[in-house]
């Protein structure tokens, strides 16, 4: 069994001696997703109580914006209102690139930097620094 | 029991360096069919950083990581660390160093510098600054099976543990299913050091993983092996579940983002957003919340900041 050694005294954890095998009280919807996701490696179906709030389904009544484009844009529009609005002014594949950056990063804060990012005079200007000679009202 | 030894295990969530794995930076993406012992190279390059220069979780205001452990009476303690990486070593005999400091509760002030060597026979030198003596000590590389800070997770869990100490399987591609895990009386509830603590993730979901089962080489060991879901893209290790004698006894979920505009194009290049972990014959869980505006990249740090220099300088 796991040594629960000298670590555990400091930063206010405490020596636990129950190594005995039963469950304590858990989570069990947590534990019951991990094991239905864990089968499917074996039997090759997921299968899970819906109710269960671990599995997207249970989460779609609140949208974290990661399934689709459309479902961005409505996430964006619940969480900033008023970003929203130039979100909407943004080319086609700007939102995607924005909503791209969002699924990989998970950073709600880089939603509202990007959207002005791609509106800003910065993203013109740097834009337009690739190329040279041409006036700064081009 | 050492007092001072005792300190090394609280650095180990925040200090993926050090391990004499025959892994380098220059470790390419496979192509073509991929076996369980590739997975678990590519693995272990991701959670040490490799793809960065050098990576900071850093201090950044009132923000800074945190870490959580919840014991099964509900009792709650939290630590926050900064953290700071450095892979990039001109040296020959140095193949990474890592800096980890202490921002707050009894450990505020100190500080762990560990260097880990090119040299597969070299273990690892930790120093440590101790601030209410003023003085650095040395120890000796810790367990794998030694629990630190107070948590569920271990020395091997978080950083020792190699490819070459298990066998690995690969047991197919599959997606990802479910969210993963948090403390779930904390969720989305303010928190000092990160404002708010994150909602569960569910990013993940549906995202192809390898299974990876790995067994231990270790006799008589704490688990008798263990199951990860590595993102066939990345190389991110979202879930992994440890069995002994056929029974679930751990699972621990880590979350993954990739560095925003960054110009480093490996795909392997990602950062910890959050460490999840519950040990199930126990009860206890442990959470490791990393918000994403501490963390820093290929700063021009000079190699120099990784001394004992920096240590005796710490301020408390």
């Amino acid at each position: 069994m796991r040594k629960m050694g000298w670590t555990s005294y400091l930063m206010g954890g405490h020596l636990i001696l129950t190594f005995a095998g039963t469950l304590h009280a858990a989570d069990t919807s947590y534990i019951a997703a991990v094991k239905a996701d864990l089968a499917e490696f074996k039997t090759g179906a997921f299968t899970l109580s819906e109710s269960n709030a671990w599995q997207r389904s249970q989460q779609a009544s609140e949208s974290d914006g990661t399934a689709s484009l459309a479902d961005f844009e409505t996430f964006v529009k619940r969480k900033f209102r008023g970003t929203y609005i130039l979100f909407t002014r943004l080319p086609d594949w700007k939102k995607n690139q924005i909503w791209q950056d969002y699924v990989s990063t998970g950073d709600l804060g880089g939603i509202r930097s990007n959207i002005y990012a791609a509106r800003s005079k910065k993203d013109t200007t740097s834009q337009r620094s690739s190329l040279s000679n041409l006036p700064l009202d081009f | 029991m050492n007092r001072f030894q005792a300190l090394l295990g609280t650095c180990a969530l925040v200090l993926a360096s050090g391990s004499h794995a025959n892994i380098t930076r220059n470790l390419p993406l496979p192509s073509g069919n991929i076996d369980g012992n590739q997975i678990a190279q590519q693995v272990y390059f991701t959670n040490h950083f490799y793809a960065f220069d050098n990576f900071s979780i850093r201090q950044r205001g009132r923000t800074i990581a945190v870490l959580i452990n919840r014991d099964s009476d509900g009792s709650v303690s939290r630590t926050a660390v900064e953290r700071h990486l450095n892979n990039n070593y001109e040296e020959k005999a140095i193949k990474s160093r890592d800096l980890a400091i202490f921002r707050s509760g009894k450990l505020n002030g100190t500080g762990m510098l560990v260097t880990d060597y090119v040299d597969e026979d070299k273990s690892q030198s930790y120093m440590l600054w101790l601030p209410a003596l003023r003085k650095i000590r040395r120890f000796a590389q810790p367990e794998h099976d030694q629990a630190w800070g107070g948590s569920v997770f271990t020395f091997g869990d978080v950083t020792l543990r190699e490819p070459e100490h298990e066998t690995h399987e690969l047991l197919g591609v599959k997606k990802m299913r479910t969210c993963l895990g948090t403390i779930k009386e904390l969720e989305a509830q303010p928190f000092r050091f990160v404002d708010r603590l994150p909602k569960r993730s569910c990013r993940h979901i549906d995202k192809d993983v390898y299974g990876l089962k790995s067994t231990t080489k270790f006799e008589d060991w704490w688990y008798d092996y263990r199951i990860s879901y590595v993102d066939t893209e990345s190389f991110a290790d979202y879930r992994t579940v440890y069995f002994k004698d056929g029974e679930m006894i751990k699972i621990i979920d880590r979350d993954w983002g990739r560095v925003a505009e960054s110009n480093v194009e490996d795909k392997r290049a990602l950062f910890w957003k959050s460490w999840y972990g519950i040990d199930l014959t126990t009860g206890r869980e442990s959470w490791a919340v990393i918000p994403q505006s501490v963390i820093a990249f290929n700063s021009d740090k000079d190699s120099r900041f990784w001394s004992e220099r920096t240590l005796r300088r710490i301020k408390r």
